[in-house]
């Protein structure tokens, strides 16, 4: 139980990771991020690519995946968030154009890449024991790098200038313009952290179970499911959430079947919005406020 | 000319998954991604009602339509708690529960296999593709008639202003729910349109992939209006039938017109968000 219970962390590190960037995209643009899973696969195979052409290591391999994404995320919040937003004010737009660029991305990467699984390692790799749990070192990685990546984002958001911004842009975006924050820079930053978020995510993914072009969609998924569950409205709720999905699948699929996972994702979504719809961490606000 | 009848067909099927769409998004402002989890349902109950429960052909149409309905206001019911961006997760979210229902639960669904040999109504091709295109245009006159009824008024009431409608003595819950049941009824006689085509049901025929090709017709051809739909069908049923005459290989086919899609789709949002012959823009 307690092996199952530390696979489901270092899954849920995963989500948790995921679950950042899609909630700090969010909280800025206003935007349901459907290519977040776009960024997610391009960090994969970035990092696919980095080790198995180029002969990097894993950790490079890893700084490659987020800087990839994070670009692509700058090039998606530019070219189409960013003036559909501005022409017409209105999110549903931009979410379509952005459910587009994922559909765009995933099949480009399938055209060249072939829709097959791809594995970063070829080899297995050695596991580490914790009195009776035996993790592998990549499973080890995925808990210390997304830990490591959600510690300095929550640090920059509680502590720097640039965290104090995205803040005040989620909290009133038009306030935040009128006290002088460079809204668009600022809101193409945190596109680009979270999307590179994103994309160190799918490189960990890919690590120890594998990538291929569609596993953006079941990314998002999660995440966005992740992020509701433990309410956008705080920084700490996503990550929390993501945990919560991962040791939920694990749990759920030791007792019953691995194929019926999205289930529980979802059966937990369900169960959140009758239950506590602002989410599991974030206070509940009066209704003029939202 | 087995080939055109068979166009006409999925452009009738497609075109009624459309309408279903269309009905949700147009007049209920609800932007559904599991349009074709219902049909998969109407699909799968409607085959298993008639091969298995021996139901007559109609009888098991009629209860296939009713049980996705059902379960749609459920659903539509529940996920209005979850404003715009997030209606639209959760319904990402019942697509991949039925999706895992209908791969998973092998004992009643035959799992990935699926169900093989649906009966036909009417055997005949030409029969079968006439039988299908009436009905996408009766189901199309339905959705115009119910646009227009005091229900459509009021669920475009809801759709413009709901805190307005709810002002005037109507609940946004109640025309919305019903709207999104009314849709997944629709889709679900569409997935039973499918079935009786192909006579062959699988899951991966009603997933999310589907689903975002339903939206693209809907986007395409524009929501709100009973004219879009089939414009909107007619072309992305063409565009894989063009793209073969160009000589575009199967295999490379099935990403490059996805991709095609998803590159119409942005391009809709800069030059025509309301769609081609649609009233109602997204917002």
């Amino acid at each position: 139980m307690l092996q199952v219970l530390a696979n489901g962390l270092c899954t849920g590190a995963v989500f948790a990771l995921t679950a950042l960037g899609f909630a700090l995209v969010y909280s800025t643009t206003r935007v349901f991020h459907i290519a977040h899973g776009a960024s997610f696969v391009i960090g994969a195979f970035a990092g696919y690519l980095a080790v198995t052409r180029l002969d990097l290591p894993v950790s490079v391999a890893l700084v490659v995946a987020g800087l990839t994404a994070g670009l692509f995320g700058l090039v998606v919040e530019i070219a189409l968030l960013r003036p559909l937003q501005a022409r017409r004010g209105s999110s549903e737009i931009a979410m379509v154009a952005s459910l587009g660029a994922y559909v765009v991305v995933a099949n480009c990467i399938a055209l060249f890449a072939g829709n097959e699984t791809r594995f970063l390692r070829q080899s297995a790799d050695a596991t580490l024991s914790f009195s009776g749990v035996s993790l592998a070192t990549s499973q080890v990685l995925q808990v210390g790098v997304a830990g490591l990546a959600i510690a300095l984002v929550a640090w920059t958001l509680k502590v720097t200038q640039i965290g104090r911004n995205w803040r005040a842009i989620a909290d009133n975006t038009r306030l935040a313009s009128l006290v002088g924050i460079d809204v668009g820079r600022a809101r193409a930053l945190a596109v680009g952290v979270g999307s590179a978020l994103a994309g160190i995510a799918g490189c960990l993914q890919a690590l120890t179970s594998g990538t291929d072009p569609n596993v953006g969609f079941q990314a998002l998924l999660i995440a966005s499911v992740a992020a509701i569950v433990g309410g956008l409205r705080s920084y700490l709720g996503p990550p929390l959430g993501g945990i919560l999905i991962g040791l939920l699948q694990a749990v759920g699929s030791w007792y019953t079947s691995a194929r019926w996972e999205s289930t529980f994702t979802f059966s937990l979504l369900l169960i959140t919005l009758m239950v506590r719809p602002w989410g599991l961490i974030a206070r509940r606000r009066r209704l003029e406020e939202q | 000319m087995i080939y055109l009848l068979h166009l006409l067909a999925m452009i009738a099927i497609q075109a009624t998954l459309a309408q279903a769409a269309g009905l949700a998004l147009g007049y209920g402002g609800m932007l559904s991604l599991c349009t074709s989890a219902f049909a998969g349902i109407g699909a799968y109950s409607m085959a298993i009602l008639a091969m298995r429960a021996g139901a007559p052909f109609w009888i098991a149409v009629s209860a296939s339509a009713l049980l996705a309905a059902i379960v749609a206001t459920l659903v539509g019911y529940l996920a209005q708690r979850l404003r715009g961006d997030f209606f639209v997760m959760a319904t990402m979210g019942v697509q991949a529960v039925v999706t895992a229902v209908l791969a998973n639960w092998t004992g009643l669904t035959g799992g990935v296999a699926g169900i093989v040999g649906v009966p036909r109504p009417i055997s005949d091709g030409r029969g079968l593709a006439m039988l299908l295109a009436g009905a996408s245009i009766a189901i199309a006159i339905f959705v115009g008639a119910l646009s227009r009824s005091a229900f459509g008024t009021a669920l475009q009431a809801v759709r413009d202003d709901a805190l307005a409608a709810r002002a005037i003595g109507l609940r946004p819950e109640y025309f919305r729910g019903m709207a999104f049941g009314i849709a997944g009824g629709l889709a679900a006689l569409a997935g039973s349109m499918y079935a009786v085509q192909i006579t062959y049901i699988d899951p991966t025929s009603f997933g999310i992939g589907e689903s975002v090709l339903v939206l693209t017709m809907v986007i395409l051809g524009g929501s709100g209006s009973t004219t879009g739909p089939f414009v909107g069908a007619t072309l992305l049923v063409i565009m894989p039938e063009v793209l073969r005459l160009l000589g575009v290989p199967d295999a490379l086919g099935a990403n490059l017109r996805q991709v095609l899609y998803g590159g119409l789709l942005i391009l809709m949002m800069f030059l025509r968000p309301r769609g081609f012959m649609g009233k109602y823009a997204l917002d």
